[in-house]
């Protein structure tokens, strides 16, 4: 099986995007994905190229380059590595951040998930529920005296 | 967005309800064929078009207070995530491996554990008997729902007025603490 091969480290495999855009990756960076783990199992011939029909070639290319810098993670230090974590990013605009969420979702790359969630969710830290609804563009579907409901439901929570 | 919360909330049986998470291969991979067609086609807020599972995975690195109480002041949807059990910090002796986060097999565990404005539950099947704990933060107690014989009892053996607010269980019943104190706790469930 060829994960479980040392010699299999440095095998190339391709990766096409949902626009058909081929990505030829290392095997290990591949294999930070448990999705494509398991496809590459299922695969008899790897010389051809592994769909990741979901993910387009531009959120892609992203994910590569974070499961690159992962694949080799043992030339930096865990505090390098989590300065170049917050880097990568700090680098994308809210929109690239919900696909890579999904893609990460999707492709089962577990570091990439905790990034990701981990900085939405430091948007989320210490704004109030307008701001936060303003951060993100989301409509209030609260009428007044359901949202004057909530707070009479938890005061404590909200006296500060 | 909203009408899926109010769904789900209709129909507790719903699978997201129970256990809303990162789903297996096959699901998600519907899942996301669904959202990334949703994502396309509608003017929503992006960060709705998040499955249930991604959306409450964020929510679980707030503080309950008061990041996690603003969020669900946000919209229906987030407020039923917010607030989902799953969220949770849970008192359960029965559980024999206590690796999962946020369960703990005595009410000390939990109360140490439990970020200001969390909420705990408590097991049904046995009593839980703790002693001088300090609680210096504000805290929900909760009884396991039904369908269980639910009865939580809890006795002060020190004065403060607002642990009885937790005598009026069950759904939101929360004891606010603002001085540090010794209490004796015996909750039977």
């Amino acid at each position: 099986m060829a994960s479980t091969s040392t010699s299999t480290l440095s095998r190339k495999l391709i990766l096409k995007s949902s626009d058909g855009e081929k990505f030829e990756v290392d095997e290990n960076v591949a294999m930070q994905s448990q999705t494509i783990k398991h496809m590459i199992e299922d695969l008899d011939d790897i010389n051809s190229p592994i769909p990741v029909s979901i993910v387009t070639g531009t959120i892609l290319s992203k994910v590569i380059e974070y499961c690159k810098k992962h694949a080799t993670e043992d030339s930096d230090s865990d505090e390098q590595l989590k300065q170049w974590d917050k880097e990568y990013a700090n680098n994308m605009d809210l929109n690239t951040l919900y696909y890579l969420l999904l893609a990460a979702n999707y492709m089962e790359i577990k570091g990439l998930l905790e990034l990701i969630t981990q900085c939405v969710a430091d948007m989320i830290k210490g704004k109030s529920p307008e701001e936060i609804r303003a951060h993100f563009n989301i409509k209030n579907d609260f009428t007044p005296q359901e949202e004057a409901n909530i707070r009479n439901e938890n005061p404590w929570a909200f006296e500060n | 967005m909203a009408s899926i919360a109010d769904q789900e909330q209709s129909n507790p049986a719903s699978e997201a309800v129970s256990m809303p998470k990162f789903g297996g291969k096959q699901r998600s991979k519907n899942k996301w064929r669904r959202l990334s067609k949703h994502l396309s086609t509608t003017s929503d807020s992006p960060i709705n078009t998040l499955d249930d599972g991604c959306l409450m995975h964020i929510f679980s690195f707030l503080s309950p207070l008061p990041d996690r109480y603003n969020t669900a002041l946000v919209c229906h949807r987030w407020r039923f995530l917010a607030c989902h059990p799953r969220l949770w910090l849970r008192v359960d002796r029965t559980i024999k491996d206590y690796s999962e986060p946020g369960v703990f097999s005595c009410i000390d565990a939990a109360v140490s554990a439990a970020k200001p404005g969390d909420t705990i539950l408590i097991a049904a099947g046995g009593v839980h008997f703790t002693s001088n704990i300090q609680i210096k933060k504000p805290l929900c107690l909760r009884p396991e729902p039904l369908p269980f014989p639910n009865v939580l009892i809890i006795l002060i053996c020190a004065l403060c007025a607002t642990w009885y607010d937790c005598v009026s269980l069950p759904l939101y019943s929360h004891m606010h603490m603002h001085r540090e104190f010794g209490v004796g706790v015996s909750v039977d469930v």
